[in-house]
């Protein structure tokens, strides 16, 4: 198995993003282990890796949910240990499972949330219709997301971390247990905040999501990043970019044998 | 690369403004209005609310408090039909649970041969012009065995009614004797009337009495519905604040208290804020259902309304406090709904909301130590007693100490994190 890791001196300057040396251990169990890389800013940057690679752990600790054991990351240059609270302002956070109040409809999960975000009086009305058309469910503002359909919540999950108009985007695989078409309809929208320059970090199993729509790409497993470049870098130890597919290449980084993690 | 940063427009939040008390304020604000919001947009739980604290209050009300457990029927023969039996007709009538049929002689000797009816009485003829003439009269009574248990409670108190019909007249005979045994022959003898009021002015000072007093030995007159509905309301309350704590951890497992964390949120705004929810709708609850006491029951006036409003905000302090440790202590929602609804059912059981103990006893000794027992001796000495906020001083100095110790270690133990923050 190919490794790379990525040595601290590759962590650039002009990094939005810095992460050094992150680890986080749960009692024996070491979720991530001394990870370091670095993200631009306006980046699309996707994390790869079988389930309980460390994923999820590693975006938490970025997204300040859970302190590191050791190491420390910057965001727009606040440390995620010594200043999580200006991380926060930075940041919106769309994790894996539907968080959002099922029976409130889709106005009133975003105007709450973006009243906990700080938007207050008309601000937060504003910013809410924006987003309600920009996740494509301003007809149905007032249904009850319990009623809404699986895509739609995902959407409406991924709009609520940009009420308060993030800088940069954390997506924990936003697009689990949807059908074809609403995954596309959130690849589209997802580019499209991209395009605004909105710095993206995105976890996913789906090969061709990360290939399509990623900047970069991190694989990471056990814990600890297996490789990191474009996806054409990564695809190039194996043969011609153009007919190798990212799912050849995280299979022969990974192993073909079943995580139960 | 350069970095753009989208949609900066000068309505981005307030970043600076975030940790100000306002800004925290606010937060807590919302997460209570959500809580409430949530919780009123649920039928059910209104249902459970605000209905079944009255529904069980009435209940009780119509099995305990208002009419009398005994029910029986006195089954009457007069073969007087003069005054005297009519008092006794009439005395037994307004006796509440006892009704009076009148049967004919032979109809009253077919229904007891048939067993119909295990006993009956008679009032002899002659029974008022006897009684005029200070000739106490026994009433004949028949019965089937020994009449049954519901027949002997009746025979008790037809007989307890004739001798006080009979009264008089017995006071009649006896002070003709006396005066007869004094040789005092040229003083007239008392007549029925003046017989009537010497018996009445003994009754108005009896040289024994029945003293009826409470559980705790205080001499009071209890008010089912006063001493009772409040203390029902703040049980299901209780009830209602455990299922609070159940969506409480429900919302943990479901993550949205973890996402609240990476917004300008900090823990402990969260822990006030789903604390400040379950007291907004403790207080909802509170107030709805003692407006209803005052407006239908007519158990408080406006002062005891208010006392009774701020003093059960107070326990409200308490019991939402001790609800929002368990719901930081439990894992899962059942957990929570377990633990709530052991607690719950503890506090009503052993804190005196149903029974009180004697003085002195150990189950009295167990009330004491309950949130329920100061809580409803609050509202006993409120409302039954007429007492003032300054009466129930150490219930409130009991119920803030229970709020600060609660709330204080749920600040410590509260996780916001999906299952912990474990992966």
């Amino acid at each position: 198995m190919q490794v790379q890791t990525t040595p601290r001196s590759t962590i650039r300057s002009d990094a939005f993003v810095a992460v050094h040396d992150l680890s986080r251990i749960f009692g024996d169990a070491t979720a991530v282990d001394q990870i370091s890389f670095s993200i631009r800013g306006g980046e699309f940057f996707s994390l790869l890796g079988p389930n309980g690679a460390g994923k999820s752990t590693l975006i938490r600790m970025l997204a300040t949910i859970l302190p590191p054991t050791s190491g420390d990351a910057t965001i727009g240059g606040h440390s995620i240990s010594r200043d999580p609270a200006a991380v926060r302002r930075l940041i919106g956070f769309c994790p894996q499972n539907l968080a959002l109040y099922e029976d409130l409809s889709a106005w009133d999960n975003l105007l709450f949330f973006g009243g906990m975000v700080g938007l207050t009086g008309a601000a937060v009305k504003e910013r809410a219709e924006e987003v309600l058309q920009r996740i494509g469910l301003s007809d149905r503002r007032k249904g009850r997301v319990a009623v809404f359909s699986g895509g739609m919540k995902r959407r409406l999950n991924i709009g609520i971390a940009l009420m308060g108009r993030p800088q940069m985007l954390f997506l924990d695989e936003p697009t689990v247990g949807i059908d074809p078409q609403s995954r596309n309809a959130i690849f589209e929208f997802v580019r499209d905040l991209n395009n605004d320059g909105m710095t993206v970090l995105y976890t996913t199993h789906y090969m061709e999501e990360a290939d399509h729509l990623s900047d970069r790409i991190a694989i990471i497993d056990g814990g600890r990043i297996v490789t990191l470049g474009t996806p054409a870098e990564l695809k190039t130890p194996y043969g011609d970019p153009g007919s190798v597919t990212l799912e050849e290449v995280f299979l022969q980084l990974t192993g073909r044998g079943l995580r139960d993690a | 690369m350069s970095v753009r940063h989208p949609d900066l427009t000068p309505d981005q939040p307030d970043d600076a403004g975030s940790t100000s008390l306002r800004a925290r304020l606010q937060r807590i604000g919302l997460l209570a209005r959500l809580d409430a919001r949530l919780w009123i947009s649920d039928r059910t739980a209104l249902a459970v609310g605000f209905l079944l604290p009255i529904a069980i209050v009435l209940t009780m009300y119509a099995a305990f408090g208002s009419d009398p457990s005994f029910s029986g029927t006195a089954y009457i023969v007069d073969n007087d039909g003069g005054p005297a039996a009519q008092e006794v007709l009439d005395t037994l009538r307004s006796i509440d649970g006892l009704t009076v049929e009148l049967l004919s002689a032979d109809a009253a000797e077919r229904r007891l041969d048939r067993s119909n009816i295990t006993i009956a009485f008679e009032i002899p003829a002659g029974f008022s012009d006897a009684l005029q003439r200070g000739e106490p009269t026994p009433l004949i009574q028949r019965q089937r065995g020994n009449g049954g248990d519901s027949g002997q409670v009746v025979a008790a108190i037809v007989n307890a009614v004739v001798a006080e019909v009979n009264a008089p007249a017995a006071v009649q005979r006896e002070a003709a004797a006396l005066l007869q045994d004094a040789n005092l022959t040229t003083v007239p003898a008392p007549d029925a009337s003046a017989a009537s009021d010497a018996w009445q002015q003994v009754n108005a000072d009896p040289a024994v009495s029945v003293a009826v007093t409470n559980a705790e030995g205080e001499a009071e007159e209890v008010d089912f519905l006063k001493q009772f509905y409040p203390r029902i309301v703040g049980w299901m309350i209780l009830f209602a604040l455990g299922s609070g704590a159940q969506v409480f951890v429900e919302e943990r497992r479901q993550g949205t208290l973890e996402r609240l964390t990476t917004t300008r949120t900090t823990r402990l705004e969260l822990l006030l804020g789903k604390y400040a929810g379950a007291l907004v709708r403790g207080m909802l609850q509170l107030v709805v259902l003692f407006a209803v006491a005052l407006l239908v029951f007519d158990i408080f006036t406006v002062t005891s309304f208010i006392s009774g409003v701020i003093f059960g905000a107070i326990c409200l302090l308490a019991l939402c406090g001790v609800m929002t440790l368990i719901a930081c202590l439990a894992r899962t929602p059942d957990q929570a709904s377990m633990i709530s609804t052991t607690f719950a059912m503890a506090m009503g059981v052993a804190g005196g909301t149903f029974i009180i103990g004697d003085v002195g006893s150990l189950y009295a000794a167990i009330n004491k130590i309950t949130v329920t027992w100061w809580m409803n001796d609050g509202f006993d000495t409120l409302l039954t007693k007429d007492g003032t906020l300054l009466d129930v001083l150490p219930a409130i100095g009991i119920m803030l100490l229970i709020a600060v110790v609660t709330l204080g270690i749920a600040s410590r133990v509260f996780n916001p994190r999906q299952n912990g923050g474990h992966p």
